[in-house]
């Protein structure tokens, strides 16, 4: 053990119970969006033509675009993070 | 007024729906006998709440009877030998699930309502007919879970469905056979992980207790007065008095205040209101 070692005590352990948990949160998240009937490339569609609607309107940063399904107590919420480049003319 | 009908329920087998029904129906009953309490064995094919509850000798007619109108609902019902004011429906033990249908239960449960306050439905394990026929005519819901990856995972499962029902059925969590030493040591999930992950209301948490199998051997439940050192037994009483509007705070399984625990309790007012 090298002196940073030394300095900030031996690596924290994660229990079963820690594990468990994270497991379980991940595998749980999985079956919901299953039963939902909302697989990955379902997700990537949806994100595609949420980008060619918003592109309309606006010049977006693709590349930055972030598109998530996140978890709050029983709900699920999509969250899409589209970094706005400029304005689109209207035609 | 009309009687309330509970669901317990967990998805996965041998978490302890029969054993908390039976503990939770017999407290109910004992606490109040002005309350008449109904038990309804749904596990048609594969009956055990019979035997939880020492009546297994007693069994004349059975919910396929009465369903097939072979009987009168009267006939079918069980008293309980030591509260007048408890009765169970017990499942019938040739046949299968698919022997009776979800309007079916509906329309029995209906005429139940009408001589108990309570009817307290033992669900059988999984997701299919016996699960559909239990839902059927449920107010509440009690999921019962332990500590355990699959059974949350399945209680996940289970709780999805019930939401999804057309009718509101109110969800309530029961852990079961929490062991207090293993959570301390990080080796289980504690009641806050398993709240975190599957976010419905708490109703108790049942310390693991050897007692249970002693109990069952006898055919006597532990939350029988007599019962007075067992956890699980006391653990089971409070759940009942919850169920009746009575706050009773979180017993003390770890051996120190879990005064988180104290406030959920505080939000958790009155489930059942009797007139």
């Amino acid at each position: 053990m090298g002196l940073l070692g030394w300095l900030t005590g031996p690596p924290k352990e994660v229990t079963s119970r820690d594990e468990a948990k994270k497991r379980l949160q991940l595998t749980i998240f999985h079956d919901r969006m299953e039963v939902m009937e909302l697989p990955p490339e379902r997700l990537n569609d949806l994100r595609n033509e949420l980008l060619s609607v918003i592109a309309k309107y606006f010049e977006v940063d693709i590349n930055r675009t972030e598109c998530t399904l996140e978890q709050d107590e029983r709900e699920v919420a999509f969250v899409a993070n589209i970094p706005v480049k400029r304005l689109r003319a209207g035609e | 007024m009309p009687g309330k009908t509970i669901l317990f329920t967990s998805g996965k087998g041998g978490v302890g729906k029969t054993t908390s029904t039976a503990n939770i129906a017999v407290a109910l009953a004992a606490q109040d006998p002005n309350i008449n309490v109904c038990m309804i064995d749904m596990d048609i094919g594969l009956r055990n709440l019979d035997i939880q509850l020492g009546l297994e000798n007693r069994i004349v007619y059975n919910l396929v009877d009465v369903v097939e109108g072979a009987c009168k609902t009267k006939q079918a019902l069980v008293k309980d030998k030591r509260l007048p004011n408890l009765a169970l429906l017990p499942a019938a033990q040739t046949r299968d699930k698919s022997a009776v249908t979800p309007e079916q239960m509906v329309s029995l449960i209906d005429e139940l309502r009408e001589m108990f306050d309570l009817i307290l439905i033992d669900s059988p394990a999984g997701i299919e007919q016996g699960f559909h026929n239990s839902v059927a005519a449920a107010d509440e819901a009690i999921i019962i879970t332990t500590a355990e990856m699959s059974a949350v995972r399945d209680a996940d499962r289970v709780i999805g469905l019930l939401e999804a029902y057309p009718r509101k059925i109110n969800c309530w969590l029961l852990i079961n056979r929490l062991r207090a030493s293993m959570v301390k040591s990080n080796d289980m999930m504690s009641v806050d992980d398993v709240m975190e992950i599957l976010g419905i209301k708490l109703l108790g948490v049942i310390p693991e207790d050897e007692k249970i199998i002693v109990s069952t051997n006898k055919g006597e439940p532990l939350s029988l007065a007599v019962n007075k050192t067992s956890g699980a037994g006391q653990a089971f009483r409070n759940v009942a008095l919850r169920l009746t509007g009575v706050e009773v705070p979180l017993m003390d399984i770890f051996g120190e205040n879990q005064n988180i625990f104290v406030k959920q309790f505080k939000k958790l007012k009155s489930l059942i209101k009797f007139g």
